[in-house]
């Protein structure tokens, strides 16, 4: 590790520490506008500059000549040095604090003023403005420039319906055409025109078409990017910061929660570097929206007569108690609870422990759409990615290998931080029915036939039988699974129409790796559902090749919701012959159904004798049922989620409640009050203070615990002060922040456990009869139960399509946009008619469809199904 | 003493663009000498041998540049810089237009040296006809086996590729080259890593300039002991000086280095011929706009590397613009003001802004709007500027404002008045 | 629309170089040699040959001069007026060619369309003064107001015509 002196401060630091992280940790600031500690330096602003040194070396010894002092004698480099872009080497010596330097940051800075606008009175980065800032520590008073040759450009301009940019206030860092083009891989910013003209533009139809954008709002020095969703709402130093965690899907990004006047302004991204880093997808940033809709319920409400009539709690619970006490003891066997994935771990704790120990039921489940979502839920309890796997962090040594999924749309965060990973070194495998984003960040990237995926797990299996580098130490009946598996890795590769080569070279590479991850997605998921051989075989591939137990090692299910992990942690599934989902919607007698819309979602549901919805809106089923009692928004109450990586996260209330909605947690405890249980949680922390005592896996996860770090932001009110949190994270000035905590899979906790490995033989699926293959695939945006009530999604929800090969297109002669006809080969028999998008991203025999568009819900997995042409009409714009 | 040219060829014969003429005058011989007797570092070690400096404006010596190469690494690159754009500079047009064979076989011998087997030429946008003469050269030389697979029979095979530029004086930055020539924005690199570790699509990478290549086949033929009697010790072989502005014979004229002296080349008889209108010298600019302003006081001054550095200016492309008695100084600077702001990047932060601003103070103090106060200012914004940049165009854009303040201040002064609100002829 | 040839144009240019972004710049010519000058569309085609978004392209046609990103006339003369030039008197060629132009203080283009006028720095033609490159496929040099009046007038009957 080079020794460096920085300030007269002696540091050691690892190799190729650029010297603007080197000051971090001895305290002194070097300011920077362009640099951000995510991308490659890109010495642009020039902001940096500080003056470097290196000891004079003797060529006779190769030793520092020293002064008669016993000092090392320093020749300085003639010129000022860029901070960000040169990096520190043994005996180096830094000043950041001398006359010439503070020169040169005062001129770089009346530069940069020459022609900015000045309007920080209505700029809405005024207060978390890291120009405001170095201006206010290191710029020059006046300006010596002339307004009439100040250089005007366009205000104002809408970059997308997100960004609005104003080209005056642009300082030409570049960090947002980098973060689009490095971090995104979205390069749909980019620098238009040179020199001072030099400004920041789309060329792109539909304009910065990015999931990604609002993370260049963020990291944007200046007001030149600001966003459309929060423009002009309130003063950021106004706002309340409260850390929360995004509900939108299971990478659970954590975020603060803006407030002011009990209403969310915006959402930004909150420092974890083990789950988001500092970024954020658009959705996750736009979602909040319905947590103020004028259409939440906020009054419970009965059904009178017909009509569902508002009452009181005391009514409301009344009710629904009068009705359940008569039957408590004997007929719990026909009351059935669903409650939502999206919901916190106290409320399903609570409320599978309202079914299991005051109603006597076990039918209990969170799964209730055509599929079952949380398949291969076994593999992630023994075999989970390690404690202390930083996805974002992979490098050397690990070989991540993604089976069935699709980051982009599932996780979009978690795809960001697995595109940089082979930039680090790690072996990046890809392999889907289709091509994925993702892929074109692959070491090595495939395309097997859906319905084959068992052939080609078992190949990689085969694969690393046959070269010997399978381990045996962990498993139980490893010689006999190598007998039992009666394919070769050719025969694999027939089934599953790749290469040989392929497989065997995937196979051998993950065996051999040092640590290896496996990530499967909801097309897995589908895979597994329909064929017991697929999750034989991923079983047989961890125990075999031996990652699982320690970091970077194991398993991760890339489950669909932002509590789907919790949901399983917290026992939300039928235990003990209990009914599942698909029972329940058509026999329960009585069904409590909580945050979960199966009406809308489920085409099986039947409306049963007595149903109590517990939602924040009037969903489809909230319209079929007894009782409505309003809950809150997760920004009402505190709780924690479980993320997809099993990492237990801890969110804070931000809000008042709407109208008279309470807590999931608190509505099930007054219920079970009603019902004669002695339960007194005074708040969602004694919840989870019972979940940390009796499951296990949550052992001291007390919302004590998961709150380091997850605070209220910091300084909002140090305006222009160093210690200003908002203008850290814009310049990456925060280092390594964590929060949550992530439970130990039972592998980790049971270090001499042996796992059982059985062969079991795929079943040849219907893959090879006639007709076209379904791949259901999802839309990122979609107009779900809690994206239709932002504005901005809205805009850019796409048109439902189905995507066709090209070769396929020109045989069945379907132009771009025409109409088509899919008939599926399922019960009942179901048609969909769509426009047809022929852009080859899906290889022939395949069309795919997103089920979350108008129109394509509860679509069936795996269909065949018949495609025809109806009619032409015009190109849809894709 | 009557130089025979080795570079501007020809000077002597008119017709060597004919690729027959060429070779009767002793063409493709080090080509063919290299590939059949030298290995490639023998072809190094004899450049490196020769002193032969970068005639592209920076002086590097060309051999040692071509062995930082890391060893072992493929596949590499040379890259030709041939987008000559310095104002005022003309010559590698000429070798390109007029002694094309010779440029591309210093090319074929130089990517033989560094094991290439891909070369790019980088050319100007706005020498379509010198493109074309190339493209052409190229086919002849593939047509005769110099080129392409196999060349002369040996185990040597290179391609070349012509890539036009398109306006962008910083593409002469040689990794604002490579960035244009990857299809990007042609905007400076962040040094280190240099091109030769990572260049050219993250190759190790040679940038060499045309005419410093033109050097290398007459280096190979006659040797490196040949070619250091040219010339003085420090700055061997002769130099092609382009000499433009108020002349009676602009042009280019080749000579060794340090042979002679700018008063030789601005009125020598095989020169320029004397300035116009038999006027005296009040300014040379010796490397087009980019180096500081030397004055008629400077004319004994021998041309070569050292001797116009210690003049206080630099030789770099030896591009010799001269000014005569009557140039309005502060006009003049105006106009190479105006040319580094249109052709800043705009990546950096002094060059972009601080190039605008010197050109406002430039056209205030020439229209007549200019006060004392902007007579300050002037070299105020250019030592802001300097030695902030990213690259050396925004050194570069200093030096006409430096340069003639340090000669030419009266001239300034006599601009500006104290409320900014001068009557002015122009 | 882009041809079909200037399409196959594209893709052979692709396989020129070892990393086919390469291939945007003389793309790029290929596609203002058929529009003229290079609108949204053009870029967008461009794009769509080159495998990147129409920002990328856009981004780069824009920084350099000889791609024109904003309509020009049927033939675009860039006339060196910079120092060599100037020193040789180049600043009065052109304010009397833009006079024969007809053009107006800030117009760059004549009412026509026929002709579009520009500054242009340094052409390297500094020994033959004035020096001109037009429509960036030739240079016309030592350019007499006798050879610049024909030039223009040759131009405009080529633009009649057309």
């Amino acid at each position: 590790m080079p020794k460096v002196t920085i300030d007269g401060k002696i540091i050691d630091v690892p190799a190729g520490t650029l010297i603007v992280e080197a000051a971090k940790p001895v305290g002194s600031h070097i300011p920077v506008f362009c640099y951000h500690p995510k991308m490659a330096p890109a010495g642009m602003c020039r902001m940096c500059l500080v003056q470097v040194g290196m000891p004079k070396m003797d060529p006779a010894t190769k030793q520092p000549v020293v002064d008669e002092n016993g000092q090392p004698v320093i020749n300085w480099m003639p010129k000022l040095q860029t901070g960000c872009t040169t990096v520190v080497s043994e005996g180096m010596v830094v000043h950041t604090t001398t006359p010439q330097v503070a020169e040169a940051r005062r001129s770089i800075l009346e530069f940069l003023l020459t022609s900015h606008p000045l309007d920080c009175p209505v700029c809405d980065k005024g207060g978390e403005c890291p120009l405001q800032d170095h201006t206010l520590h290191y710029g020059p008073g006046n300006t010596r420039f002339y307004v009439e040759s100040k250089f005007h450009n366009d205000k104002a301009v809408p970059l997308s319906p997100l960004i609005m940019l104003d080209r005056e206030r642009c300082i030409q860092c570049g960090r947002c055409v980098r973060f689009q083009d490095e971090i995104a891989g979205e390069p749909s910013l980019g620098l238009a025109d040179r020199g001072r003209g030099l400004e920041v533009t789309t060329f792109d139809d539909p304009p910065f078409n990015s999931n990604f954008s609002g993370n260049t709002i963020d990291i944007c020095p200046v007001g030149a990017l600001t966003s459309r969703d929060f423009r002009f709402t309130a003063r950021v130093f106004e706002l309340n910061d409260y850390p929360s965690v995004c509900q939108q899907c299971a990478v659970g990004c954590n975020v603060y929660l803006g407030t002011r006047d009990n209403l969310i302004r915006r959402v930004t991204p909150r420092q974890n570097e083990a789950v988001n880093e500092v970024w954020l997808c658009d959705k996750g940033r736009l979602e909040h929206h319905y947590a103020h809709s004028p259409e939440r319920v906020t009054t419970p409400m009965i059904r009178a007569e017909s009509d569902l009539t508002p009452v009181s709690w005391y009514e409301a619970l009344n009710f629904v108690a009068n009705r359940i006490r008569p039957t408590l003891g004997e007929s719990g066997k026909s009351m059935a609870g669903l409650a939502g994935d999206r919901l916190a771990n106290e409320d399903l704790y609570l409320f599978q422990k309202l079914f299991r120990e005051i109603l006597g039921s076990n039918n209990l489940d969170h799964r209730f759409g055509w599929s079952q979502w949380n398949a291969g839920d076994a593999l992630v309890k023994n075999f989970g990615a390690g404690v202390g796997t930083n996805l974002g962090e992979l490098g050397k040594g690990v070989t991540a290998l993604l089976l069935g999924a699709d980051p982009q749309t599932e996780q979009p965060v978690l795809r960001l931080r697995l595109s940089k990973i082979t930039r680090q070194g790690a072996t990046l495998v890809v392999a889907n029915g289709r091509a994925t984003k993702l892929a074109q960040y692959a070491s090595h990237k495939t395309i097997y036939r859906y319905g084959a995926e068992a052939y080609f797990v078992l190949g990689l299996v085969r694969a690393m039988i046959d070269a010997g580098l399978h381990k045996s130490d962990k498993a139980n009946g490893a010689t006999e699974y190598s007998a039992a598996l009666n394919l070769t890795v050719a025969e694999c590769a027939a089934k599953a129409e790749v290469s040989a080569d392929t497989l065997k070279t995937i196979g051998e590479t993950f065996a051999a790796s040092e640590n290896g991850i496996i990530l499967f997605g909801r097309e897995f998921m589908y895979a597994m559902q329909r064929d017991p051989a697929v999750e034989a075989a991923l079983n047989a591939l961890l125990i075999l090749s031996g990652h699982f137990g320690r970091k970077n090692n194991g398993v991760i299910a890339l489950y669909p919701r932002s509590n789907s992990m919790g949901a399983l942690d917290m026992g939300m599934t039928p235990t003990d012959g209990g009914m599942p989902a698909s029972e329940m919607l058509t026999k329960a007698k009585l069904l409590y159904v909580m945050g979960a819309d199966p009406a809308r979602e489920n085409p099986a549901f039947k409306n049963p004798g007595f149903m109590i919805v517990q939602d924040l809106f009037m969903t489809a089923t909230a319209q079929k049922a007894d009782v409505v009692f309003p809950a809150s928004a997760w920004a009402e109450r505190d709780g924690t989620f479980t993320n997809t990586e099993r990492r237990v996260q801890y969110f804070a209330r931000a809000l008042e409640p709407l109208g008279q909605a309470r807590p999931d947690w608190a509505i099930i405890q007054e219920l079970a009050q009603q019902l004669g249980a002695k339960w007194t949680y005074a708040s969602a922390g004694d919840v989870m203070n019972e979940i940390a005592q009796r499951i296990p896996t949550y052992a001291k996860m007390t919302h004590a615990r998961l709150q380091v770090n997850a605070r209220r932001r910091a300084s909002v009110q140090t305006v222009g002060g160093d210690a200003a949190e908002p203008v850290q994270m814009a310049l990456g000035e925060l280092i390594g922040v964590v929060s949550g905590a992530q439970w130990a899979t039972f592998s980790e906790t049971n270090a001499d456990a042996k796992f059982d490995v059985k062969f079991v033989q795929p079943a040849d699926s219907a893959q090879a009869t006639a007709g076209v293959y379904l791949a259901v695939t999802r839309a990122l945006l979609d107009c779900g139960a809690l994206a239709q009530y932002s504005e901005i999604i809205q805009t850019r929800v796409p048109d439902a399509s189905v995507e066709i090969n090209s070769h396929d297109a020109e045989a069945w002669e379907i132009a771009n946009g025409a109409r088509v006809r899919i008939t599926f080969e399922s019960k009942p028999p179901r048609a969909l008619e769509l426009p047809a998008r022929v852009d080859g991203s899906v290889p022939p025999g395949v069309v795919a469809v997103a089920n979350n568009l108008d129109g394509t819900m509860n679509l069936p997995m795996g269909a065949q199904v018949q495609v025809t042409q109806v009619q032409v009409s015009q190109a849809i714009a894709d | 003493m009557i130089w025979e040219p080795i570079i501007l060829r020809n000077k002597n014969i008119p017709e060597i663009a004919d690729i027959d003429v060429y070779e009767r005058n002793g063409g493709f011989t080090a080509l063919k000498k290299a590939l059949k007797e030298m290995t490639p570092e023998q072809v190094t070690d004899a450049v490196k041998a020769s002193g032969l400096k970068g005639r592209g404006g920076a002086g590097f010596p060309t051999g040692l540049k071509w062995s930082f190469l890391p060893k072992g690494v493929f596949p590499r690159y040379l890259a030709v810089n041939a987008d000559e754009s310095e104002p005022g500079t003309f010559k590698d047009r000429e070798i390109m237009e007029k002694n094309p064979h010779q440029f591309i076989e210093g090319v074929i011998l130089s990517a033989y040296a560094i094991q290439c087997a891909h070369a790019f030429i980088y050319i100007r946008g706005e020498y379509p006809g010198a493109a074309n003469i190339l493209e052409q050269a190229i086919a002849a030389a593939k047509q005769r086996g110099y080129l392409g697979a196999q060349i002369l029979g040996s185990a040597y095979d290179l391609e070349i590729t012509v890539h036009r530029g398109a306006g962008a004086y910083i593409c002469g930055e040689e990794t604002a080259m490579l960035e244009s020539l990857e299809g990007k924005l042609g905007m400076p690199r962040v040094k280190p890593p240099f091109p030769a570790v990572v260049g050219l699509y993250g190759k190790p990478t040679v940038i060499n300039n045309v005419e410093t290549l033109t050097n290398v086949p007459p280096i190979i033929d006659k040797g490196a002991d040949w070619y250091k009697t040219i010339g003085t010790e420090k700055s061997s072989g002769p130099k092609v000086f382009c000499v433009s502005g108020h002349v009676n014979r602009p042009g280019n004229y080749e000579a060794p280095l340090g042979s002679i002296t700018l008063r030789d080349l601005i009125f020598g008889a095989e020169y320029a011929q004397g300035v116009r209108g038999e006027k005296n010298v009040k300014g040379i600019l010796t490397a087009g706009a980019s180096a500081p302003m030397l004055t008629a006081q400077h004319l004994d001054t021998k041309l070569d590397y050292e001797a116009v550095a210690a003049a206080g200016s630099i030789l770099g492309s030896a591009s010799i613009i001269v000014l005569d008695e009557d140039t309005d100084i502060p006009w003049a600077t105006q106009k190479m003001s105006r040319f580094f702001m249109h052709e800043s990047c705009g990546k950096c932060t002094p060059c972009r802004e601080g190039t605008y601003w010197m050109f406002v103070l430039m056209e205030r103090i020439n229209t007549g709007k200019g006060t004392a106060r902007d007579m300050e200012m002037l070299p105020i914004v250019a030592n802001q500027i300097l030695g902030r940049t990213l690259c050396p165009l925004g050194e570069f854009a200093t030096s006409p404002v430096l340069g003639t303040l340090k000669w030419f201040k009266h001239e300034y002064e006599a601009k500006v008045s104290a409320d900014g609100n001068r009557e002015t002829e122009k | 629309m882009l041809s079909e040839t200037a399409k196959q144009k594209i893709q052979e240019l692709k396989a020129r170089y070892p990393n086919a972004r390469s291939a945007v710049m003389p793309a790029l010519y290929v596609a203002q040699a058929e529009y003229g000058w290079l609108p949204q569309e053009a870029i967008d085609a461009v794009a769509a040959e080159m495998g990147m978004t129409s920002t990328e392209v856009g981004s780069v046609a824009s920084f350099y001069t000889m791609y024109h990103v904003k309509p020009v006339g049927a033939h675009v003369i860039d006339f060196c007026t910079d120092l060599p030039c100037a020193l040789a008197g180049a600043d009065a060629a052109f304010a009397r060619l833009r006079e024969r132009l007809g053009l107006d203080a800030h117009q760059e283009t004549t009412a026509d369309d026929a002709i579009t006028l520009r500054h242009a720095p340094c052409l390297g033609g500094c020994d033959k003064v004035p020096t001109l490159l037009l429509d960036n496929q030739a240079q016309y040099q030592n350019m007499t107001d006798e050879k610049l009046d024909a030039l223009v007038a040759q131009l405009r009957v080529a633009h009649d015509k057309s």
